[in-house]
C-alpha cells in the first residue's frame, strides 16, 4: 500500500470540518437552553480546555511519532492490553460514525422527509463515503478542501442576511451565569464535539508538516465558529425561542427573508450541513478502517470498508429511539463517555510510553 | 426478515467465492467474516425490536460506576 500524504492546511480544515460537523448544527439549541442568553460563552470555555487536551495528543505524537493512535497503543501497552485499549477506540470510532449518521437520518427525516425510511438515509449516505474511504484519506483531505471554502460562503452570506433580525436586547441582562455554572454547563460541549475530536489523531502520520500548529488552530477556528453561531442563534431568535428548538439555525434560515422575493433557503444549509455530516463521517469511518487495518496488520482498506456499511448503519438504528432520547443520553453522560478516550487513554499511554522509552535507553546504556 | 437473511446470504456466498478465486489472506477473509457476522447479528436484532443499544449499557455500566 502506497504511503499517502496530506499538508498542514488539509489537516486544519479536516479538524475544523470534524470539530463542526455535527455540533454546529446540533450544540446551538443544546446550549442556549441551559445557559440562556450567556450561551455563546460556553464554546469558548469548552475550546479553551479542549485546546489543553490537544497539547496531551501532542505529547502523546511527539513520544510516538508516525504513529496513530491504534499503532501506539500496541506499541507502549504490548500485544494483549494494547490489542484491548485498540479495540475499543476502534469500538469509539464506529460509534461515533454510527452517532453522526443517526444525526443525519433524524434531521432528514423530522425535518424534510418523514415518509422515507430512516436506514435509507443511512445506507446511502453511508455507500458514498465507504467508496469516499476506499479511495484514502487524501481523497478525503481534497474533497474537505474542496467543499470548505462554498460551506463557509453560504454560512457567511446567512449570517449576513440573518442581521436584518438582529436585536442586541435579547442579550440582556449579559453575565448572569456564574462560574460554576459555566464550567458544569460546558461539560457536555467539552465532550461532544471537542473530545470527540481525538479521532482526528488517527491521521497525524499522514501529516506531513505542521500538525501541531494545524491542530490547535482547528480547534480554536471551531471554537470562534461554535461560539459566533450560538451568538448569531441568541441575536436573531432570543434564547426563550431558541432553546426551544432542536435545529435553530434551519428556523433561521427558513424565516430569512432577502429583498421580499428571496425566500425559503433552507435547502442551502440542508446542502451545508449534508456536506458537513459527509466529511465528518468520511473521517470517523476512514479512523474506524485504518484501526482494523492496522490492529490485524491487513494490506487492502476494501474488505473492512464494505462490511462495516451494514454494521454502522445498524447501530446507528440501535443508538436509540428518538431525538429526545439522544439529547438526554448526550446532557448526562457524554462527557464521562468522551472523557475516557479524549483523556484517560492518552495519558495512560503517554505514561506507558514514557516508561517504555526509558526502559529502551536504560539498556541502551547499561552494557 | 427471510428476504433480508437471504440477500445476505447470498451477497456473501458472492464475496467468499470472490476470496477464493482471487486466493485472499486468510486474514482478510476472517476480518470479513467477523464483520458481517456481527453486522447480520445486528440487523436481525434491529428487525425482531430486541434493540441492542450500545448507549444504554454505556449508560448502565456509568451509573453502576457511580459517575
Amino acid at each position: 500500500m502506497v504511503k499517502e500524504h496530506i499538508s498542514g492546511w488539509q489537516f486544519y480544515l479536516l479538524t475544523v470540518n470534524y470539530a463542526l460537523g455535527t455540533a454546529f448544527f446540533i450544540r446551538p439549541g443544546s446550549v442556549i437552553s441551559s445557559t440562556k442568553q450567556d450561551g455563546w460563552i460556553i464554546p469558548l470555555v469548552a475550546g479553551a480546555f479542549a485546546i489543553v487536551i490537544a497539547c496531551l495528543w501532542l505529547l502523546l505524537s511527539n513520544a510516538n511519532p508516525e504513529l496513530s493512535i491504534v499503532q501506539i497503543a500496541l506499541a507502549a501497552a504490548g500485544k494483549p492490553i494494547g490489542g484491548l485499549i485498540a479495540i475499543v477506540y476502534i469500538w469509539y470510532f464506529i460509534q461515533t460514525a454510527s452517532w453522526v449518521t443517526r444525526n443525519l437520518g433524524d434531521f432528514m427525516k423530522t425535518i424534510l422527509m418523514p415518509n422515507t425510511p430512516i436506514s435509507v438515509f443511512h445506507i446511502m449516505f453511508l455507500v458514498i463515503a465507504c467508496y469516499a474511504v476506499i479511495r484514502g484519506v487524501e481523497t478525503i483531505a481534497r474533497t474537505s478542501e474542496f467543499l470548505t471554502p462554498f460551506v463557509l460562503l453560504v454560512l457567511f452570506v446567512i449570517y449576513i442576511s440573518a442581521l436584518n433580525e438582529w436585536n442586541w436586547e435579547r442579550f440582556e441582562p449579559m453575565f448572569q451565569a456564574s462560574f460554576t455554572k459555566l464550567i458544569k454547563d460546558s461539560a457536555p460541549v467539552i465532550g461532544f464535539p471537542y473530545l470527540e475530536t481525538v479521532t482526528i489523531m488517527m491521521l497525524a502520520p499522514y501529516v506531513k508538516t505542521r500538525l501541531k500548529s494545524s491542530l490547535l488552530l482547528g480547534l480554536a477556528t471551531a471554537t470562534l465558529l461554535l461560539s459566533g453561531i450560538v451568538f448569531v442563534t441568541i441575536g436573531v431568535l432570543g434564547a426563550a425561542r431558541s432553546s426551544h428548538l432542536l435545529y435553530p439555525l434551519y428556523t433561521i434560515v427558513e424565516e430569512l427573508r432577502i429583498a421580499e422575493f428571496i425566500e425559503h433557503l433552507e435547502s442551502t444549509i440542508v446542502i451545508v450541513w449534508l456536506i458537513w455530516i459527509f466529511l465528518k463521517l468520511c473521517i470517523a469511518y476512514y479512523c474506524a478502517v485504518e484501526g482494523i487495518r492496522q490492529l490485524f496488520q491487513m494490506k487492502e482498506r476494501t474488505w473492512i470498508a464494505i462490511p462495516l456499511v451494514l454494521l454502522i448503519s445498524g447501530i446507528a438504528i440501535s443508538l436509540n429511539d428518538n431525538v429526545v432520547e439522544n439529547i438526554d443520553w448526550d446532557r448526562k453522560y457524554i462527557f464521562a463517555y468522551s472523557c475516557l478516550f479524549g483523556i484517560v487513554l492518552p495519558l495512560l499511554l503517554l505514561v506507558l510510553s514514557w516508561i517504555r522509552q526509558r526502559g529502551r535507553k536504560g539498556k541502551e546504556v547499561s552494557p | 426478515m427471510i428476504r433480508f437473511i437471504i440477500l445476505f446470504s447470498l451477497a456473501f456466498t458472492c464475496v467468499i467465492v470472490f476470496f477464493i478465486h482471487r486466493k485472499k489472506p486468510f486474514k482478510e477473509v476472517s476480518v470479513f467474516v467477523v464483520i458481517s457476522l456481527f453486522s447480520l447479528i445486528i440487523w436481525i436484532d434491529v428487525r425482531v425490536e430486541h434493540q441492542f443499544n450500545p448507549n444504554l449499557w454505556i449508560s448502565w455500566m456509568f451509573d453502576w460506576a457511580g459517575f
